[in-house]
């Protein structure tokens, strides 16, 4: 019999691995119970809660498979897009489905009559059409749902209110269910505002407790065929010594699954030695004391796997650091620490001094250390985990989280509608200058850039005019101001000049008049001559 | 084969069609159809009569004789006939539909056959809780008799501690139907009338039901074979075209309901509730509401052909346990059996057939103030799932014209 390795690592568990799945008995069976109580369902937790595994395996597993059809939509590009393109796959698409007879004056009133609000949208239409292909109830499930506010528009948040509005309207049964990152809950106002019943049923996802660490560990070790069992007599204390060794001084109660997954197959492979992980493993807990203080598993994973890299292309006689190595990862994460799914081409674009080549076989080698996953679909390559996101943004050196800032700015403007698209302000065009080395704009963005600087100097030209004519004008009025003081001081002058010629004359002609009286005394005195 | 150049092959009087093997054809052929093709063509001419819109369906694909063996024709009268068998009726045959879809495998075929005998269960199961129902209503205005062995058959079904099985069901049946012949009582539903004749031996409803049983007996499910699927299918397609009045009867569950009384006016009364069946969801527009001036009794799920206010209420034989702790949408199980350690009813789940324990948690003690159970929601639930229990003994002690057998005192050791 095939021995199983019942660890996944960081991928999420699906379907064909509910005989995996420990831990979460409790929160499958309430999540189970409120799919009958409600149309829309919202999960979350912190990430690395495991929320993805517990839809798509824990979930999953309850119902039989003519009761479930689940269609996973992640964002991708445009949540609107890949929502119809995951209706489109699933068979929504029919080209004509009564293509010799028409059947649709069937769905008309039985009168016979087709009336408004009997006409099904396209929307309901493409549903309708794949609920007919299997008679399974539909369940359309938006993971990742962060990535609509972390990376999306406000357009297309709007436009997706709107078609989660017409699927509640539909006639087939049709389940939603939101999987969603806890701190972006408050992104969550608008969306809840328009559709009243998003929060009404919800179901938090917590770290692992010792309980359900147990929970997981006994199970698979108790599962038929697994490879991994606990040494007799050390159970329950093997169980708690891998709770505090990933716990380490932490003063906490809980630990983060994807810790678990990557210590316990670092454990398994420190056991074994088996890269393969086809041999038998029985734990121990001389084992786990082997393995020293752990720290940060997963930071400690990613650095491992950094250091293992560069040193093989250092092996080939190529000349590849860490830095360059980390740098190639960095942008697979958001600034705020998620993750970005992102293809080659995008991912050379914004390592423009990065050999294309290198840039290539890095992501290969990623892939093979299982931190990035490709999804073929969208032909791009992304993180394996949330949790890996936040250790790389970590990471990051002022100058690369300055040029993500500045990255975002230009993203945010881009991606605005046109009629409400604003230019660079000046300190924004600043910051964008001073990164200009390291962007490959889009020639859109490019576009906006350019119209911003041409902007800011008509800005600076007109105020450089303004300060002109204003010096001039006060030249001017400085000028006219002088000439009229220097008029007016003239004229006073005049004035004065006339003024003293005035007095002058006043006094001469007091005098004469002084003199003429006493003249006129001095003959009157004179005695008269007989 | 290959020497032949043949593309069937023939097993007694079965015919395999091998010609083009895929997940359609791959099946038990009788006059070369896949699963589900026989059900819907079976189907639609049965309720034609009674259901306009398969009338039309059929008027419209006249021109092609194997309509029900086109995908995209036969879709929409699955469609049509899972949408009008009533409500929990055609929630099983939406999911044998879907069963009949799935790719061919061994746990396909033992799940198609698993899904038939329980359709055709449910069908029978409906019928014995409308008549259960309806002769308890009338056993509370006179006295009707049961004869010895109608007290035995349907004290077996109150006090079994292992749900009836499928013959033990059909024998319940006639004997209700015996019931109500016996002291000339008006059946609830009129179009039992007629079927009472299926009742005989011979009949196609009861050679269904016989190889339906034969079928179900099969101790070694692994050994179920095409044939069997096909057979199956049979049997529960003739069981449900002589119960195709079905197809006009609808089924409600009553959430709540509120009464209002303005000054110098009538009072009112406002029904919440969601119809069941293929449009059971939980949507903004699901969950309904009437404004009436009658009252109808809460926590009932009815069964009715044109006004739910005189239908048949079957509570507490079928309940919502969703409407019964004050949850959104429907949770809708089927008296299975009593729990044998503590005489608590079990129930079984539509959905997924699992069992959901009703527990008598006697919540209203004497002198317990009802305002101090109603505050608290938690006693309230309680006070709920205490009323299905109170209901189910009051039932089979008007139906059975005795007291409870059961001691609760009993119970006193569980709280």
């Amino acid at each position: 019999m095939q021995k199983i390795y019942p660890f996944k690592f960081l991928d999420a568990y699906g379907r064909d691995d509910t005989r995996l799945f420990f831990g979460r008995d409790e929160e499958v069976n309430a999540l189970y119970q409120m799919v009958f109580q409600s149309n829309m369902l919202m999960i979350y937790g912190a990430s690395g809660t495991g929320k993805t595994s517990l839809i798509q395996c824990g979930l999953a597993g309850k119902f039989q498979a003519h009761d479930w059809l689940a269609l996973f939509i992640r964002r991708g590009n445009d949540i609107n897009a890949s929502f119809e393109r995951a209706v489109a796959d699933a068979g929504g698409a029919a080209s004509n489905p009564y293509d010799t007879i028409d059947l649709s004056v069937l769905t008309a009133g039985e009168d016979g009559i087709a009336t408004a609000a009997r006409v099904a949208s396209p929307l309901a239409r493409s549903l309708k059409n794949v609920y007919l292909n299997s008679f399974r109830p539909i369940y359309l499930i938006f993971d990742q749902f962060e990535e609509l506010f972390i990376l999306g528009t406000k357009q297309e948040q709007a436009d997706f209110i709107e078609t989660i509005k017409e699927i509640l309207v539909v006639d087939q049964p049709v389940k939603i269910i939101f999987s969603i990152r806890e701190e972006y809950l408050g992104h969550l106002g608008d969306f809840e505002k328009a559709i009243p019943q998003l929060m009404r049923k919800k179901l938090r996802v917590e770290q692992m407790n010792l309980d359900k660490v147990n929970q997981v560990i006994e199970g698979v070790t108790r599962l038929k065929g697994s490879n991994i069992s606990l040494k007799k007599g050390e159970e329950q204390r093997i169980t708690e010594a891998i709770f505090d060794k990933i716990k380490g001084n932490d003063k906490t109660l809980t630990i983060q699954l994807p810790y678990l997954q990557v210590f316990m197959d670092k454990l398994y492979v420190h056991t074994t030695n088996d890269e393969t992980r086809q041999a038998d493993a029985v734990l121990a807990l001389a084992t786990i004391e082997q393995m020293g203080d752990i720290g940060d598993v997963l930071l400690d994973f990613l650095e491992d796997q950094v250091k293992m890299i560069s040193k093989n292309f250092s092996e080939q006689g190529r000349q590849v650091t860490t830095d360059d190595v980390w740098l190639i990862l960095s942008p697979f994460a958001t600034l705020e620490g998620t993750k970005e799914p992102i293809s080659i081409r995008e991912l050379c674009a914004r390592l423009p001094d990065k050999n294309k080549d290198l840039v290539t076989e890095t992501v290969g080698a990623f892939v093979n250390s299982r931190i990035l996953r490709r999804n073929e679909e969208e032909n791009v390559y992304e993180l394996a985990h949330d949790t890996l996101a936040k250790k790389i943004a970590a990471k990051r050196s002022e100058d690369e989280i300055e040029l993500l800032e500045v990255r975002r700015i230009i993203k945010n403007q881009v991606n605005q509608k046109k009629d409400q698209q604003e230019l660079f302000t000046y300190r924004q065009l600043a910051r964008i200058e001073a990164c200009m080395n390291r962007l490959t704009p889009t020639e859109e963005e490019s576009r906006l850039i350019n119209a911003s600087r041409n902007e800011l100097k008509r800005k600076r030209r007109i105020r450089n005019m303004q300060i002109s004519g204003v010096i001039i004008s006060l030249i001017v009025v400085l000028i006219i101001i002088t000439f009229q003081w220097l008029n007016a001081n003239a004229q006073k002058n005049e004035a004065l000049k006339q003024t003293r010629i005035a007095e002058q004359k006043t006094k001469e002609a007091k005098d004469e008049k002084e003199l003429a009286i006493a003249a006129q005394k001095t003959r009157w005195m004179q005695p008269e001559k007989r | 084969m290959d020497a032949t150049g043949g593309t069937t092959i023939q097993t007694g009087e079965k015919i395999f069609n091998i010609g083009v093997i895929n997940n359609a054809t791959f099946g038990p052929v009788v006059e070369n159809m896949a699963f589900n093709e026989y059900l819907t063509r079976e189907l639609m001419n049965a309720i034609k009569s009674y259901c306009p819109i398969a009338a039309k369906y059929l008027e419209l694909v006249k021109s092609k004789p194997e309509w029900y063996q086109l995908a995209d024709l036969s879709n929409k009268a699955k469609e049509i006939i899972a949408a009008n068998y009533v409500g929990v009726i055609g929630t099983q045959l939406r999911k044998l539909i879907a069963i009949g879809k799935e790719p061919i495998s061994d746990s396909k075929q033992q799940t198609y056959i698993d899904t038939c005998i329980l359709t055709a269960k449910r069908t029978i199961q409906i019928i014995c809780f409308a008549l259960l129902s309806d002769f308890w209503n009338k056993k509370n205005e006179k006295d009707y008799p049961l004869s010895v062995e109608q007290k035995e058959s349907v004290t077996r079904f109150f006090e079994n501690w292992i749900e009836l099985n499928f013959q033990e069901y059909v024998n319940l049946l006639s004997c209700l139907f015996a019931v109500y012949k016996g002291n000339g009582l008006q059946l609830p539903i009129p179009e039992l009338a007629e079927f009472v004749a299926q009742l005989q031996e011979g009949s196609a409803f009861m050679k269904a039901c016989e190889k339906l049983n034969a079928i179900s007996e099969t101790h070694d499910k692994d050994r179920y074979t095409i044939s069997n699927c096909s057979e199956a299918e049979v049997s529960l397609t003739n069981l449900l075209a002589v119960t195709n009045f079905f197809s006009v009867y609808k089924m409600v569950s009553i959430k709540s309901v509120g009464y209002e009384e303005e000054r110098n006016t009538q009072p009112k009364y406002l029904h919440n509730f969601v119809s069941l069946g293929y449009d059971s969801k939980t949507n903004t527009n699901i969950d309904r509401l009437n404004y009436l001036d009658k009252p109808i009794s809460s926590d009932a799920v009815l069964l009715y052909k044109s006004d739910y206010l005189t239908g048949i209420n079957l509570f507490p034989f079928v309940i919502d346990l969703n409407a019964l702790t004050f949850e959104g949408g429907v949770k809708i199980c089927f008296f299975s059996s009593l729990d044998m350690d503590d005489n608590n009813l079990n129930y079984c789940f539509l959905e997924d057939n699992s069992m959901e324990c009703v527990m008598f948690s006697d919540v209203q003690r004497s002198g317990t103030l009802m305002n101090e159970l109603i505050e608290d929601k938690e006693k309230r639930k309680k006070l709920k799932l205490d009323s299905v229990f109170h209901s189910f003994r009051g039932a089979k002690a008007t139906i059975l014209g005795q007291p409870d057998s059961i001691d609760l005192s009993a119970l006193d050791d569980y709280k």
